[in-house]
């Protein structure tokens, strides 16, 4: 798989998903990091496309990059601090939090060494996964399927509940 | 790691980098939101992951996409519902630093 042209598309999505993420922590205003948030989300699509997962591609599209991002701007607007910092933390809490960042993606990264060859792809990568994921999802993870849909049905209804104006709100 | 870099080590490593920054917006930062936003990287990242053990494994199987698939649904409810949690304090309390929110501290 680890052609040029692989290598390359995976360093471009790379550097767009990483300097989005780095982006939302660095960047004062929240807005910005909300769109610096959606270029991390589309460098994330980018991936799941290269890795010929073309249908969760279009989902984290549609659902991360559109709907979630609009979600926090509106948050966003709806609040009334838009300023958030990084620099103006104690140096006791740069510090806890620096280590236990590290220590995570030390762990993470070195447990990877302890595996000794991860098996290889021998067939080629499907190119209907659409079709695959439909089949499977009125199939084997029916259950799933149906429980999520009631899961977004109660999320739904809890937020407009809970967001609603009150009566005596301006 | 054994394989070459750009193969299935390379997005793993590439996930972990990103859940160990999400956690770090999510520890570092003082408004609700930015921390709801850190969640939401950290959610990613493990996406990434399932997919791309998923497309790297013999026998090809979409077992990691599915789960993905539910992971994108269920990070959407709970961020919607983490931006009601939001607003509904702001309306009560006027803030949303999560250091001003102490009324159980001693």
């Amino acid at each position: 798989m680890a052609d040029s042209g692989f290598v390359a598309a995976f360093l471009l999505i790379t550097l767009v998903t990483l300097g989005g993420a780095m982006g939302v922590i660095l960047s004062t205003d929240v807005i910005r990091s909300a769109f610096f948030l959606s270029a991390s989300f589309l460098g994330i699509s980018g991936y799941y496309f290269l890795l010929h997962a073309d249908f969760i591609g279009a989902v984290q599209v549609m659902v991360y990059a559109g709907a979630v991002t609009v979600l926090i701007l509106f948050a966003v607007m709806l609040t009334v601090e838009h300023r958030d910092s990084i620099w103006h933390r104690g140096a006791f809490h740069w510090v806890v939090t620096s280590l236990t960042s590290l220590a995570l993606l030390a762990v993470l990264v070195f447990s990877l060494g302890g595996v000794a060859a991860w098996p290889t792809q021998t067939g080629p990568a499907p190119n209907n996964s659409t079709a695959l994921i439909g089949k499977a999802l009125l199939g084997p993870y029916l259950v799933p399927f149906e429980v999520v849909s009631l899961v977004l049905l109660v999320a739904m209804v809890g937020v407009i509940v809970l967001a609603r104006k009150e009566v005596g709100d301006k | 790691m054994n394989q070459p870099l750009f193969g299935l080590d390379g997005f793993l490593v590439v996930g972990a980098i990103l859940f160990v920054l999400g956690l770090f917006t999510a520890l570092m930062k003082r408004t609700a939101v930015m921390i709801l936003m850190g969640i939401e990287l950290m959610l990613n990242a493990v996406n990434l992951n399932f997919v791309a053990f998923s497309a790297f494994f013999p026998n090809v199987n979409l077992h990691g996409q599915i789960f993905s698939l539910f992971v994108i649904t269920i990070a959407a409810a709970e961020a919607a519902i983490g931006l009601g949690i939001v607003l509904t304090l702001q309306r009560n309390r006027s803030t949303i630093l999560v250091e001003d929110i102490d009324l159980l501290k001693q």
